[in-house]
């Protein structure tokens, strides 16, 4: 039981070409990435040490953020050359089989459920789309009427201007805060629901993803929306111009669009599907 | 108390004012947010609210004086509870 | 781009140890203001052009937001992971560890992370005691033809 670990970037059709990848891409860990054929589809795959990729291993390094990331980025470098060549179906994220063999078990376990995808997927791309709620200040100079010295960020205001004020008037400005800021997190909303509904009626799927973590992402600013939208590949321009549109018809909010991806979002991720199909 | 930890003493204070400062200030929002509501509902004489809007401004001078002696910000009042999302909202 | 990677290069794994709460000023990314409207800079990527070929997809994965391939790769996303620490007199008083999400393989079935083959030890230890209730997909071997 000695046979290498082999770690799954995506599947692609097997079209007799040579090599569905340009040649050189790196895997994880620095491995040759090569198809592995079996009954029309090929997986893209490459070995792994068995001293981080084994069962043991792998469990406590997926608590490493930064082998995480690294495994993530190599992760994405091969099913994005893949993309760029033809239909791709990436599979998760630290699928390991062992050796040639374990893999083409995989194609054919998985055959159904692969090629449903490809036909599903072929010609598609995928955008990510994110809505910001701005910081304060930026959603009072985009013209929202400001009760209250907002914006001013660290020394609380309250100190500098509330000598002199009754308690009543002090109730009244706190109650208009924190209106404002209910109506900024409506109205956050609002655009979202707006940018949501509008991207999805030009997509042929669409998924939403829960909001970023802001740790991770590195962007402070709430995260109100985080969708993902399967797009023909002709239509692909077309969607990144209304993104952009829409983007600057809503103040106050920030949009954000990635991509295109290979089709990650949209690889049935349903796994009661997957049950079906490797039984 | 003070006496054996003189080394310490500042940041004895500081940790400590921060943790403190953190419950009252929880506390504080609580109250306020009823406060508010209360008023909404209209169920308060004017005299009432005066003095509840008074008590909750000079608590709030109070908290940002407190934070400014001990060098503690108003998002240092804050903690993240990781999956549970912070205890206080974000903007305040 | 050089204000990628926030994480690795500032804080490391494990979030914002020390620093409960939105880390103050840690916010490289929304102020370098190199895009007024708010788009990726990928984002504006002519994607119908073409020039990396039949989907031209963008550019390779190193420009891409840690967040936004995680959240891909693993399918289900990724949660952090924050140290919340009270330290009264470089005691910890109160430490309360919360550790990445995709820690744990017993939940690899939820992450979209697959083992499609193991050894028949592993597998039978896996079945029994793991992946109890889960589908025969995961573990691989019995369904096989």
């Amino acid at each position: 039981m000695t046979r290498e670990l082999e770690y799954a970037y995506g599947v692609v059709r097997d079209t007799g070409a040579p090599d569905p990848l340009p040649p050189g891409v790196l895997g994880v860990a620095g491995g040759p990435v090569r198809a592995v054929r079996h009954r029309g589809l090929a997986v893209l795959a490459s070995p792994v040490p068995a001293e981080e990729f084994e069962e043991g291993p792998l469990r406590a390094r997926l608590e490493d953020l930064a082998w995480l990331e690294e495994v993530a980025r190599a992760h994405q470098r091969v099913v994005n050359a893949a993309g760029a060549v033809g239909c791709v179906v990436p599979v998760g994220m630290a699928t390991v089989c062992r050796g040639e063999e374990g893999l083409r078990r995989m194609l054919e376990e998985g055959h159904p459920r692969f090629t449903g995808a490809l036909d599903r997927l072929e010609g598609r791309v995928e955008w990510g789309v994110k809505v910001y709620a701005g910081p304060v200040g930026a959603e009072a100079a985009a013209g929202g009427p400001a009760p209250a010295p907002a914006g001013a960020p660290s020394p609380p205001p309250a100190k500098a201007s509330s000598r002199g004020l009754s308690g009543r008037d002090y109730l009244r400005r706190r109650t208009a805060q924190r209106r404002a800021q209910e109506q900024r997190w409506q109205r956050a909303e609002d655009g979202a629901r707006l940018v949501h509904e509008t991207l999805a009626g030009l997509a042929e799927r669409a998924r939403l993803h829960p909001p970023q973590d802001g740790r991770l992402s590195g962007v402070t600013d709430r995260n109100v929306l985080n969708a993902a939208y399967l797009v023909p590949h002709e239509h692909s321009e077309g969607f990144a111009a209304r993104v952009r549109e829409l983007a600057d018809r809503l103040a106050g909010l920030r949009v954000e669009l990635t991509g295109p991806w290979a089709p990650y979002s949209f690889v049935a991720p349903d796994p009661a599907d997957r049950a079906r199909a490797a039984s | 108390m003070t006496r054996r930890l003189e080394l310490d003493q500042e940041s004895v204070e500081r940790d400590l004012m921060r943790l403190v400062l953190t419950v009252v200030e929880l506390l504080r929002q609580l109250m306020e947010r009823q406060a508010l509501r209360r008023v909404e509902q209209g169920g308060l004489t004017e005299d009432q609210e005066e003095r509840i809007g008074l008590t909750l401004m000079l608590l709030e001078d109070r908290m940002g004086e407190l934070c400014e002696r001990y060098g503690i910000g108003r998002s240092d009042l804050n903690l993240d509870l990781g999956p549970l999302g912070p205890l206080l909202p974000p903007t305040e | 781009m050089g204000e990628r990677d926030p994480l690795t290069t500032e804080r490391g794994p494990g979030g914002p140890t020390g620093a409960p709460g939105p880390a103050a000023g840690a916010a490289p990314y929304g102020s370098s203001g190199r895009e007024p409207s708010g788009f990726g800079s990928r984002g504006l990527a002519s994607p119908g052009q073409g020039s990396s070929g039949y989907y031209g997809l963008a550019g390779s994965g190193d420009s891409a937001n840690l967040a936004d391939i995680l959240e891909r790769v693993l399918d289900k996303g990724v949660v952090i992971a924050g140290d919340i620490r009270i330290n009264l007199l470089d005691i910890e008083l109160l430490t309360i560890k919360l550790r990445l999400v995709v820690a744990s393989v017993d939940k690899a079935k939820e992450m979209g992370i697959d083992w499609w083959e193991r050894d028949p030890a592993l597998s039978s230890r896996a079945r029994g005691r793991e992946l109890d209730g889960g589908d025969g997909g995961n573990t691989g071997g019995e369904d096989r033809p």
